[in-house]
Protein backbone atom coordinates (compact mmCIF):
# COMPACT_ATOMS: atom_id res chain seq x y z
CA UNK A 1 0.00 0.00 0.00
CA UNK A 2 1.32 3.40 -0.93
CA UNK A 3 1.77 6.03 1.80
CA UNK A 4 1.09 9.34 0.10
CA UNK A 5 3.11 11.50 2.48
CA UNK A 6 6.10 9.20 2.26
CA UNK A 7 5.88 9.05 -1.52
CA UNK A 8 5.67 12.81 -1.75
CA UNK A 9 9.21 12.94 -0.33
CA UNK A 10 10.44 11.35 -3.59
CA UNK A 11 9.47 14.51 -5.43
CA UNK A 12 11.47 17.72 -5.35
CA UNK A 13 10.39 21.07 -6.76
CA UNK A 14 11.91 21.94 -10.13
CA UNK A 15 14.44 24.72 -10.31
CA UNK A 16 13.14 27.97 -11.79
CA UNK A 17 15.12 30.29 -14.05
CA UNK A 18 15.48 32.81 -11.23
CA UNK A 19 17.51 30.17 -9.39
CA UNK A 20 19.82 29.42 -12.35
CA UNK A 21 22.66 31.60 -11.10
CA UNK A 22 22.64 29.96 -7.65
CA UNK A 23 22.43 26.51 -9.27
CA UNK A 24 25.61 27.15 -11.23
CA UNK A 25 27.48 28.87 -8.40
CA UNK A 26 26.59 26.32 -5.72
CA UNK A 27 27.38 23.26 -7.84
CA UNK A 28 30.12 21.21 -6.23
CA UNK A 29 32.57 20.54 -9.02
CA UNK A 30 35.00 18.35 -7.13
CA UNK A 31 35.77 15.23 -9.18
CA UNK A 32 37.85 12.12 -8.68
CA UNK A 33 40.89 13.72 -10.33
CA UNK A 34 40.80 16.55 -7.75
CA UNK A 35 40.73 13.93 -5.03
CA UNK A 36 43.62 12.08 -6.66
CA UNK A 37 45.61 15.29 -6.83
CA UNK A 38 44.93 15.87 -3.14
CA UNK A 39 46.09 12.34 -2.36
CA UNK A 40 49.25 12.85 -4.45
CA UNK A 41 49.94 16.13 -2.73
CA UNK A 42 49.51 14.63 0.74
CA UNK A 43 51.68 11.63 -0.27
CA UNK A 44 54.46 13.92 -1.48
CA UNK A 45 54.38 15.82 1.82
CA UNK A 46 54.62 12.58 3.77
CA UNK A 47 57.53 11.38 1.58
CA UNK A 48 59.28 14.70 1.94
CA UNK A 49 58.81 14.68 5.70
CA UNK A 50 60.00 11.08 5.97
CA UNK A 51 63.05 11.90 3.84
CA UNK A 52 63.82 14.87 6.05
CA UNK A 53 63.43 12.74 9.18
CA UNK A 54 65.71 10.03 7.70
CA UNK A 55 68.35 12.61 6.73
CA UNK A 56 68.28 14.11 10.22
CA UNK A 57 68.69 10.67 11.82
CA UNK A 58 71.65 9.90 9.53
CA UNK A 59 73.31 13.12 10.51
CA UNK A 60 72.81 12.40 14.23
CA UNK A 61 74.34 8.94 13.82
CA UNK A 62 77.40 10.53 12.24
CA UNK B 1 53.47 12.05 -25.46
CA UNK B 2 51.32 11.91 -22.40
CA UNK B 3 51.55 14.56 -19.70
CA UNK B 4 51.20 14.14 -15.96
CA UNK B 5 47.74 15.25 -14.78
CA UNK B 6 49.32 16.74 -11.65
CA UNK B 7 52.52 18.53 -12.69
CA UNK B 8 52.16 18.57 -16.48
CA UNK B 9 55.55 16.96 -17.12
CA UNK B 10 55.84 14.36 -19.90
CA UNK B 11 55.46 10.71 -18.90
CA UNK B 12 55.66 7.40 -20.73
CA UNK B 13 52.53 5.49 -21.74
CA UNK B 14 53.28 2.57 -19.44
CA UNK B 15 54.58 4.56 -16.49
CA UNK B 16 52.55 4.00 -13.32
CA UNK B 17 53.76 7.08 -11.44
CA UNK B 18 55.15 10.40 -12.45
CA UNK B 19 58.91 10.63 -12.10
CA UNK B 20 58.69 14.29 -11.12
CA UNK B 21 55.80 14.51 -8.68
CA UNK B 22 55.02 10.90 -7.85
CA UNK B 23 51.35 11.19 -8.95
CA UNK B 24 49.58 7.88 -9.55
CA UNK B 25 49.11 7.77 -13.32
CA UNK B 26 47.43 4.37 -13.24
CA UNK B 27 44.66 5.61 -10.96
CA UNK B 28 44.26 8.65 -13.22
CA UNK B 29 43.90 6.46 -16.31
CA UNK B 30 41.32 4.32 -14.49
CA UNK B 31 39.30 7.39 -13.49
CA UNK B 32 39.32 8.71 -17.06
CA UNK B 33 38.25 5.31 -18.39
CA UNK B 34 35.45 5.08 -15.81
CA UNK B 35 34.21 8.54 -16.83
CA UNK B 36 34.15 7.50 -20.50
CA UNK B 37 32.43 4.24 -19.66
CA UNK B 38 29.75 6.05 -17.63
CA UNK B 39 29.27 8.46 -20.54
CA UNK B 40 28.78 5.58 -22.98
CA UNK B 41 26.39 3.99 -20.55
CA UNK B 42 24.43 7.24 -20.23
CA UNK B 43 24.31 7.68 -23.99
CA UNK B 44 22.93 4.15 -24.47
CA UNK B 45 20.29 4.70 -21.79
CA UNK B 46 19.25 8.05 -23.28
CA UNK B 47 18.82 6.34 -26.65
CA UNK B 48 16.65 3.69 -24.99
CA UNK B 49 14.40 6.31 -23.39
CA UNK B 50 15.74 5.43 -19.96
CA UNK B 51 16.04 9.04 -18.92
CA UNK B 52 16.53 8.58 -15.19
CA UNK B 53 19.17 5.89 -15.85
CA UNK B 54 20.92 8.22 -18.29
CA UNK B 55 20.93 11.03 -15.73
CA UNK B 56 22.49 8.73 -13.16
CA UNK B 57 25.23 7.46 -15.53
CA UNK B 58 26.08 10.90 -16.88
CA UNK B 59 26.25 12.39 -13.40
CA UNK B 60 28.64 9.56 -12.48
CA UNK B 61 30.72 10.34 -15.56
CA UNK B 62 31.15 14.02 -14.61
CA UNK B 63 31.85 13.10 -10.99
CA UNK B 64 34.82 11.06 -12.24
CA UNK B 65 35.94 13.78 -14.59
CA UNK B 66 34.32 17.19 -14.35
CA UNK B 67 35.96 18.22 -17.63
CA UNK B 68 34.13 15.57 -19.60
CA UNK B 69 32.18 18.11 -21.64
CA UNK B 70 30.58 15.48 -23.89
CA UNK B 71 28.91 14.00 -20.79
CA UNK B 72 27.86 17.44 -19.55
CA UNK B 73 26.35 18.39 -22.92
CA UNK B 74 24.35 15.19 -22.99
CA UNK B 75 23.37 15.57 -19.34
CA UNK B 76 21.99 19.02 -20.14
CA UNK B 77 19.93 17.62 -22.98
CA UNK B 78 18.58 14.83 -20.79
CA UNK B 79 17.68 17.30 -18.03
CA UNK B 80 15.80 19.42 -20.55
CA UNK B 81 13.88 16.37 -21.68
CA UNK B 82 13.17 15.54 -18.04
CA UNK B 83 11.56 18.98 -17.59
CA UNK B 84 14.44 20.57 -15.69
CA UNK B 85 15.52 23.51 -17.91
CA UNK B 86 17.60 25.20 -15.23
CA UNK B 87 19.68 22.11 -14.59
CA UNK B 88 20.18 21.79 -18.36
CA UNK B 89 21.44 25.38 -18.54
CA UNK B 90 23.72 24.75 -15.59
CA UNK B 91 25.43 21.81 -17.29
CA UNK B 92 25.94 23.68 -20.56
CA UNK B 93 27.32 26.77 -18.82
CA UNK B 94 29.78 24.63 -16.83
CA UNK B 95 30.79 22.74 -19.99
CA UNK B 96 31.43 26.01 -21.81
CA UNK B 97 33.41 27.28 -18.85
CA UNK B 98 35.71 24.26 -18.99
CA UNK B 99 35.97 24.29 -22.76
CA UNK B 100 35.08 27.61 -24.45
CA UNK B 101 35.28 25.88 -27.83
CA UNK B 102 32.69 23.26 -26.89
CA UNK B 103 30.49 23.50 -29.98
CA UNK B 104 27.54 21.58 -28.57
CA UNK B 105 27.29 23.64 -25.39
CA UNK B 106 27.54 26.84 -27.43
CA UNK B 107 24.86 25.64 -29.79
CA UNK B 108 22.45 24.64 -26.99
CA UNK B 109 22.97 27.91 -25.14
CA UNK B 110 22.48 29.90 -28.35
CA UNK B 111 19.34 27.94 -29.08
CA UNK B 112 17.99 28.66 -25.57
CA UNK B 113 18.61 32.40 -25.98
CA UNK B 114 17.53 32.69 -29.63
CA UNK B 115 14.36 30.65 -29.19
CA UNK B 116 13.09 31.84 -25.81
CA UNK B 117 9.51 30.74 -26.54
CA UNK B 118 10.22 27.01 -26.39
CA UNK B 119 12.53 27.34 -23.40
CA UNK B 120 10.01 29.56 -21.60
CA UNK B 121 7.31 26.96 -22.17
CA UNK B 122 9.36 24.34 -20.37
CA UNK B 123 10.18 26.82 -17.62
CA UNK B 124 6.48 27.71 -17.20
CA UNK B 125 5.69 24.01 -16.91
CA UNK B 126 8.36 23.69 -14.20
CA UNK B 127 6.83 26.62 -12.30
CA UNK B 128 3.39 25.08 -12.56
CA UNK B 129 4.78 21.79 -11.32
CA UNK B 130 6.11 23.57 -8.24
CA UNK B 131 2.67 25.08 -7.59
CA UNK B 132 1.07 21.66 -7.98
CA UNK B 133 3.64 20.20 -5.61
CA UNK B 134 2.67 22.79 -2.98
CA UNK B 135 -1.02 21.95 -3.48
CA UNK B 136 -0.28 18.25 -3.12
CA UNK B 137 1.61 18.85 0.13
CA UNK B 138 -1.35 20.86 1.40
CA UNK B 139 -3.65 17.96 0.41
CA UNK B 140 -5.52 20.14 -2.12
CA UNK B 141 -5.69 17.23 -4.54
CA UNK B 142 -8.22 18.75 -6.96
CA UNK B 143 -6.12 21.86 -7.49
CA UNK B 144 -2.91 19.86 -7.70
CA UNK B 145 -4.41 17.51 -10.31
CA UNK B 146 -5.70 20.46 -12.33
CA UNK B 147 -2.31 22.14 -12.32
CA UNK B 148 -0.49 18.93 -13.19
CA UNK B 149 -2.80 18.32 -16.12
CA UNK B 150 -1.77 21.76 -17.42
CA UNK B 151 1.88 20.88 -16.90
CA UNK B 152 1.51 17.63 -18.82
CA UNK B 153 -0.29 19.46 -21.62
CA UNK B 154 2.48 22.07 -21.87
CA UNK B 155 5.39 19.65 -21.45
CA UNK B 156 4.28 16.04 -22.09
CA UNK B 157 7.84 14.80 -21.45
CA UNK B 158 7.91 15.95 -17.84
CA UNK B 159 7.96 12.52 -16.24
CA UNK B 160 7.80 13.62 -12.64
CA UNK B 161 4.61 15.62 -13.33
CA UNK B 162 2.97 12.45 -14.63
CA UNK B 163 4.25 10.50 -11.65
CA UNK B 164 2.87 13.04 -9.17
CA UNK B 165 -0.45 13.13 -11.04
CA UNK B 166 -0.58 9.33 -10.89
CA UNK B 167 0.17 9.42 -7.16
CA UNK B 168 -2.73 11.85 -6.63
CA UNK B 169 -5.04 9.66 -8.71
CA UNK B 170 -4.00 6.65 -6.61
CA UNK B 171 -4.70 8.59 -3.44
CA UNK B 172 -8.15 9.42 -4.83
CA UNK B 173 -8.74 5.78 -5.78
CA UNK B 174 -8.79 6.51 -9.52
CA UNK B 175 -6.44 3.71 -10.50
CA UNK B 176 -7.31 3.54 -14.20
CA UNK B 177 -6.43 7.22 -14.64
CA UNK B 178 -3.23 6.68 -12.67
CA UNK B 179 -2.43 3.74 -14.92
CA UNK B 180 -2.75 5.80 -18.11
CA UNK B 181 -0.47 8.53 -16.71
CA UNK B 182 2.13 6.00 -15.60
CA UNK B 183 2.00 4.28 -18.96
CA UNK B 184 2.74 7.59 -20.67
CA UNK B 185 5.53 8.26 -18.16
CA UNK B 186 7.00 4.85 -18.90
CA UNK B 187 7.13 5.62 -22.61
CA UNK B 188 9.29 8.67 -21.86
CA UNK B 189 11.40 7.13 -19.14
CA UNK B 190 11.50 3.38 -19.50
CA UNK B 191 13.16 2.20 -16.28
CA UNK B 192 12.28 4.94 -13.86
CA UNK B 193 12.12 3.09 -10.51
CA UNK B 194 9.28 5.26 -9.22
CA UNK B 195 7.18 4.67 -12.33
CA UNK B 196 7.83 0.94 -12.17
CA UNK B 197 6.86 0.76 -8.49
CA UNK B 198 3.70 2.81 -8.96
CA UNK B 199 2.71 0.74 -12.00
CA UNK B 200 3.04 -2.41 -9.93
CA UNK B 201 0.83 -0.92 -7.22
CA UNK B 202 -1.80 0.29 -9.70
CA UNK B 203 -1.89 -3.06 -11.52
CA UNK B 204 -2.45 -4.91 -8.27
CA UNK B 205 -5.43 -2.66 -7.48
CA UNK B 206 -6.88 -2.96 -10.95
CA UNK B 207 -6.58 -6.77 -10.90
CA UNK B 208 -8.22 -7.08 -7.46
CA UNK B 209 -11.01 -4.75 -8.66
CA UNK B 210 -11.64 -6.99 -11.70
CA UNK B 211 -11.71 -10.09 -9.54
CA UNK B 212 -14.35 -8.56 -7.27
CA UNK B 213 -16.47 -7.69 -10.29
CA UNK B 214 -16.17 -11.18 -11.67
CA UNK B 215 -17.24 -12.66 -8.33
CA UNK B 216 -20.36 -10.52 -8.33
CA UNK B 217 -21.18 -11.59 -11.89
CA UNK B 218 -20.70 -15.24 -11.02
CA UNK B 219 -22.98 -14.93 -8.00
CA UNK B 220 -25.67 -13.42 -10.18
CA UNK B 221 -25.41 -16.09 -12.90
CA UNK B 222 -26.30 -19.07 -10.70
CA UNK B 223 -29.50 -19.99 -8.89
CA UNK B 224 -29.90 -22.74 -6.29
CA UNK B 225 -33.01 -24.92 -6.13
CA UNK B 226 -33.65 -26.95 -3.03
CA UNK B 227 -36.00 -29.85 -3.85
CA UNK B 228 -35.94 -31.29 -0.34
CA UNK B 229 -33.10 -33.78 -0.86
CA UNK B 230 -30.46 -32.21 -3.08
CA UNK B 231 -29.46 -28.68 -3.87
CA UNK B 232 -29.40 -28.20 -7.63
CA UNK B 233 -27.34 -25.32 -9.03
CA UNK B 234 -28.40 -24.06 -12.42
CA UNK B 235 -27.50 -20.94 -14.35
CA UNK B 236 -29.73 -17.94 -13.86
CA UNK B 237 -31.32 -16.70 -17.09
CA UNK B 238 -32.66 -13.31 -17.87
CA UNK B 239 -36.07 -12.88 -19.48
CA UNK B 240 -34.54 -12.16 -22.87
CA UNK B 241 -32.26 -15.18 -22.59
CA UNK B 242 -35.27 -17.30 -21.74
CA UNK B 243 -37.01 -16.02 -24.83
CA UNK B 244 -34.00 -16.74 -26.99
CA UNK B 245 -33.62 -20.20 -25.58
CA UNK B 246 -37.26 -21.10 -26.04
CA UNK B 247 -37.65 -23.04 -29.18
CA UNK B 248 -41.01 -21.59 -30.00
CA UNK B 249 -40.34 -19.01 -32.70
CA UNK B 250 -44.05 -18.44 -33.25
CA UNK B 251 -44.44 -17.52 -29.61
CA UNK B 252 -41.74 -14.93 -29.95
CA UNK B 253 -43.33 -13.47 -33.06
CA UNK B 254 -46.72 -13.21 -31.33
CA UNK B 255 -45.18 -11.51 -28.34
CA UNK B 256 -43.40 -9.13 -30.69
CA UNK B 257 -46.64 -8.23 -32.49
CA UNK B 258 -48.44 -7.72 -29.17
CA UNK B 259 -45.68 -5.45 -27.92
CA UNK B 260 -45.84 -3.53 -31.23
CA UNK B 261 -49.60 -3.00 -30.96
CA UNK B 262 -49.35 -1.93 -27.35
CA UNK B 263 -46.54 0.46 -28.16
CA UNK B 264 -48.63 1.98 -30.98
CA UNK B 265 -51.72 2.34 -28.76
CA UNK B 266 -49.94 3.75 -25.74
CA UNK B 267 -47.01 5.58 -27.24
CA UNK B 268 -47.44 6.46 -30.93
CA UNK B 269 -51.17 7.20 -31.04
CA UNK B 270 -51.22 9.71 -28.14
CA UNK B 271 -48.19 11.44 -29.60
CA UNK B 272 -49.94 11.77 -32.97
CA UNK B 273 -53.09 13.13 -31.34
CA UNK B 274 -51.06 15.51 -29.26
CA UNK B 275 -49.28 16.72 -32.38
CA UNK B 276 -52.60 17.33 -34.18
CA UNK B 277 -53.94 19.26 -31.18
CA UNK B 278 -50.76 21.24 -31.02
CA UNK B 279 -51.02 22.19 -34.69
CA UNK B 280 -54.68 23.26 -34.28
CA UNK B 281 -53.79 25.31 -31.25
CA UNK B 282 -50.93 26.98 -33.12
CA UNK B 283 -53.24 27.81 -36.07
CA UNK B 284 -55.78 29.32 -33.65
CA UNK B 285 -53.12 31.39 -31.96
CA UNK B 286 -51.86 32.61 -35.36
CA UNK B 287 -55.42 33.55 -36.43
CA UNK B 288 -56.03 35.39 -33.16
CA UNK B 289 -52.77 37.25 -33.40
CA UNK B 290 -53.56 38.22 -37.04
CA UNK B 291 -56.99 39.58 -35.96
CA UNK B 292 -55.45 41.43 -33.06
CA UNK B 293 -52.82 42.98 -35.30
CA UNK B 294 -55.51 44.00 -37.84
CA UNK B 295 -57.44 45.66 -35.03
CA UNK B 296 -54.40 47.46 -33.79
CA UNK B 297 -53.60 48.52 -37.39
CA UNK B 298 -57.11 49.94 -37.74
CA UNK B 299 -56.73 51.79 -34.43
CA UNK B 300 -53.39 53.20 -35.60
CA UNK B 301 -54.92 54.38 -38.87
CA UNK B 302 -57.73 56.09 -36.98
CA UNK B 303 -55.21 57.85 -34.80
CA UNK B 304 -53.34 59.01 -37.88
CA UNK B 305 -56.55 60.31 -39.43
CA UNK B 306 -57.39 62.25 -36.24
CA UNK B 307 -53.91 63.69 -36.07
CA UNK B 308 -54.00 64.74 -39.73
CA UNK B 309 -57.49 66.21 -39.25
CA UNK B 310 -56.21 68.27 -36.32
CA UNK B 311 -53.35 69.52 -38.42
CA UNK B 312 -55.78 70.36 -41.22
CA UNK B 313 -58.06 72.24 -38.82
CA UNK B 314 -55.20 74.48 -37.85
CA UNK B 315 -54.72 75.46 -41.46
CA UNK B 316 -58.39 76.05 -42.21
CA UNK B 317 -59.24 79.66 -42.94
CA UNK B 318 -55.53 80.42 -43.32
CA UNK B 319 -53.62 81.07 -46.49
CA UNK B 320 -50.99 78.98 -48.07
CA UNK B 321 -47.43 80.28 -48.34
CA UNK B 322 -48.06 82.46 -51.33
CA UNK B 323 -51.38 83.75 -49.95
CA UNK B 324 -49.82 84.46 -46.57
CA UNK B 325 -47.19 86.71 -48.13
CA UNK B 326 -49.82 88.44 -50.26
CA UNK B 327 -51.95 89.09 -47.16
CA UNK B 328 -48.91 90.39 -45.32
CA UNK B 329 -48.22 92.92 -48.09
CA UNK B 330 -51.89 93.81 -48.31
CA UNK B 331 -52.12 94.38 -44.54
CA UNK B 332 -49.07 96.65 -44.70
CA UNK B 333 -50.70 98.69 -47.45
CA UNK B 334 -53.97 98.92 -45.51
CA UNK B 335 -52.25 100.03 -42.32
CA UNK B 336 -50.18 102.78 -43.92
CA UNK B 337 -50.98 105.80 -46.04
CA UNK B 338 -53.59 108.53 -45.76
CA UNK B 339 -56.50 106.18 -46.07
CA UNK B 340 -55.33 103.70 -43.44
CA UNK B 341 -57.95 101.16 -42.44
CA UNK B 342 -56.65 99.50 -39.32
CA UNK B 343 -59.58 97.11 -38.87
CA UNK B 344 -59.21 95.88 -42.43
CA UNK B 345 -55.44 95.59 -41.95
CA UNK B 346 -55.95 93.59 -38.76
CA UNK B 347 -58.38 91.21 -40.53
CA UNK B 348 -56.05 90.75 -43.48
CA UNK B 349 -53.15 90.06 -41.16
CA UNK B 350 -55.16 87.41 -39.34
CA UNK B 351 -55.73 85.59 -42.62
CA UNK B 352 -51.97 85.28 -43.16
CA UNK B 353 -50.52 82.04 -41.76
CA UNK B 354 -47.59 83.06 -39.58
CA UNK B 355 -46.23 79.49 -39.38
CA UNK B 356 -45.69 79.32 -43.16
CA UNK B 357 -43.69 82.53 -43.26
CA UNK B 358 -39.92 82.67 -43.36
CA UNK B 359 -37.80 84.51 -40.82
CA UNK B 360 -38.07 87.92 -42.49
CA UNK B 361 -41.78 87.28 -43.13
CA UNK B 362 -42.29 86.58 -39.44
CA UNK B 363 -40.36 89.74 -38.50
CA UNK B 364 -42.56 91.81 -40.81
CA UNK B 365 -45.64 90.13 -39.37
CA UNK B 366 -44.54 91.04 -35.84
CA UNK B 367 -43.67 94.65 -36.64
CA UNK B 368 -46.88 95.09 -38.59
CA UNK B 369 -48.95 93.69 -35.73
CA UNK B 370 -47.19 96.01 -33.28
CA UNK B 371 -47.71 98.97 -35.61
CA UNK B 372 -51.41 98.21 -36.13
CA UNK B 373 -51.89 97.69 -32.39
CA UNK B 374 -50.25 101.00 -31.59
CA UNK B 375 -52.30 102.87 -34.18
CA UNK B 376 -55.47 101.11 -33.06
CA UNK B 377 -54.79 102.02 -29.45
CA UNK B 378 -54.42 105.70 -30.25
CA UNK B 379 -57.39 105.87 -32.60
CA UNK B 380 -59.76 103.77 -30.51
CA UNK B 381 -58.84 105.45 -27.26
CA UNK B 382 -59.60 108.90 -28.74
CA UNK B 383 -62.76 107.51 -30.28
CA UNK B 384 -63.83 105.98 -26.96
CA UNK B 385 -63.15 109.12 -24.99
CA UNK B 386 -65.06 111.31 -27.46
CA UNK B 387 -67.99 108.90 -27.43
CA UNK B 388 -67.96 108.90 -23.61
CA UNK B 389 -68.10 112.70 -23.55
CA UNK B 390 -70.95 112.64 -26.00
CA UNK B 391 -72.63 110.04 -23.70
CA UNK B 392 -72.63 107.48 -26.50
CA UNK B 393 -71.69 104.71 -24.06
CA UNK B 394 -72.17 101.82 -26.47
CA UNK B 395 -69.71 103.29 -28.93
CA UNK B 396 -67.37 104.21 -26.07
CA UNK B 397 -67.51 100.66 -24.68
CA UNK B 398 -66.87 99.22 -28.14
CA UNK B 399 -63.82 101.41 -28.72
CA UNK B 400 -62.40 101.17 -25.19
CA UNK B 401 -62.84 97.38 -25.08
CA UNK B 402 -60.66 97.14 -28.15
CA UNK B 403 -58.02 99.27 -26.40
CA UNK B 404 -58.15 97.25 -23.17
CA UNK B 405 -57.98 94.02 -25.11
CA UNK B 406 -54.75 95.15 -26.74
CA UNK B 407 -53.22 96.79 -23.64
CA UNK B 408 -55.07 96.79 -20.32
CA UNK B 409 -52.54 99.24 -18.83
CA UNK B 410 -52.99 101.84 -21.55
CA UNK B 411 -52.73 105.45 -20.33
CA UNK B 412 -51.87 104.19 -16.83
CA UNK B 413 -55.17 102.36 -16.44
CA UNK B 414 -57.24 105.34 -17.59
CA UNK B 415 -58.65 103.32 -20.50
CA UNK B 416 -59.92 100.58 -18.13
CA UNK B 417 -61.31 103.19 -15.75
CA UNK B 418 -63.22 104.93 -18.55
CA UNK B 419 -64.51 101.59 -19.76
CA UNK B 420 -65.79 100.87 -16.22
CA UNK B 421 -67.44 104.31 -16.15
CA UNK B 422 -69.05 103.71 -19.54
CA UNK B 423 -70.50 100.45 -18.24
CA UNK B 424 -71.69 102.17 -15.03
CA UNK B 425 -73.47 104.96 -16.89
CA UNK B 426 -74.93 102.52 -19.28
CA UNK B 427 -76.34 100.64 -16.28
CA UNK B 428 -74.29 97.47 -16.67
CA UNK B 429 -73.23 97.20 -13.00
CA UNK B 430 -71.75 93.73 -13.38
CA UNK B 431 -69.19 94.74 -16.04
CA UNK B 432 -68.62 98.12 -14.35
CA UNK B 433 -67.73 96.32 -11.11
CA UNK B 434 -65.40 93.98 -13.00
CA UNK B 435 -63.33 96.83 -14.48
CA UNK B 436 -63.49 99.06 -11.34
CA UNK B 437 -62.18 96.12 -9.31
CA UNK B 438 -59.33 95.67 -11.77
CA UNK B 439 -58.31 99.36 -11.49
CA UNK B 440 -58.70 99.26 -7.68
CA UNK B 441 -56.41 96.25 -7.52
CA UNK B 442 -53.78 97.26 -10.12
CA UNK B 443 -53.54 100.94 -9.07
CA UNK B 444 -54.32 100.74 -5.34
CA UNK B 445 -51.59 103.31 -4.53
CA UNK B 446 -52.93 105.89 -6.92
CA UNK B 447 -55.87 108.21 -7.02
CA UNK B 448 -57.70 106.21 -9.74
CA UNK B 449 -57.27 103.05 -7.68
CA UNK B 450 -58.74 104.58 -4.54
CA UNK B 451 -61.67 106.19 -6.37
CA UNK B 452 -62.28 102.85 -8.13
CA UNK B 453 -62.36 101.11 -4.75
CA UNK B 454 -64.94 103.61 -3.51
CA UNK B 455 -66.95 103.07 -6.68
CA UNK B 456 -66.83 99.32 -6.07
CA UNK B 457 -68.16 99.83 -2.54
CA UNK B 458 -70.93 102.15 -3.74
CA UNK B 459 -72.00 99.83 -6.53
CA UNK B 460 -71.94 96.77 -4.29
CA UNK B 461 -73.98 98.66 -1.65
CA UNK B 462 -76.43 99.73 -4.32
CA UNK B 463 -76.70 96.16 -5.53
CA UNK B 464 -77.38 94.91 -2.00
CA UNK B 465 -80.00 97.57 -1.45
CA UNK B 466 -81.66 96.73 -4.69
CA UNK B 467 -81.62 93.07 -3.82
CA UNK B 468 -83.06 93.82 -0.38
CA UNK B 469 -85.83 95.85 -1.95
CA UNK B 470 -86.59 93.06 -4.40
CA UNK B 471 -86.66 90.52 -1.60
CA UNK B 472 -88.63 92.84 0.68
Amino acid sequence: MIDFDEELKNFKPSMETSEAEDAIRDKDLTDMIDILKEITASQSTVIRQSAAVAAAAKQNRK
Amino acid sequence: MEKCFNCGNPIGEDERTCRFCGANQRAYRMIMASSEKAYNDGLAKARDHDISGAIESLNRSVRFNKRNTKARDLLGLVYLRYGEPVLALREWVIAKNFDPDDELANRYLDSASSNPGAFEKIDTAAKKFNTAYKYARAKAFDLAALELKNVVRENPDMVKARQLLALIYMQEGEYSKAYSELKAAKEDDENNPLTVRYLKEVRSHLVSGKKKKKKKTDRRSTVSINDGHDVVMMPRQSFIEALDNSKSGLFNILIGIAIGILAFVFLVSPTMKQRENEETRKALITANSTTASSKSDAADLKKQITSLQNKLDKYEGKSDVKGSYENLIKAQQQATGDKADLDAARKTLKEANKKLLGTSGKDLYKSLTAQIDQQTLTTKYDEGKNAFRQRDYDKAIDALKTVVKIDDTYDNGEAVYELAQSYEYKGDTKNALKYYQKVAKDYAQFYRGRSSARKVQQLQQAQQNQQAQTNG
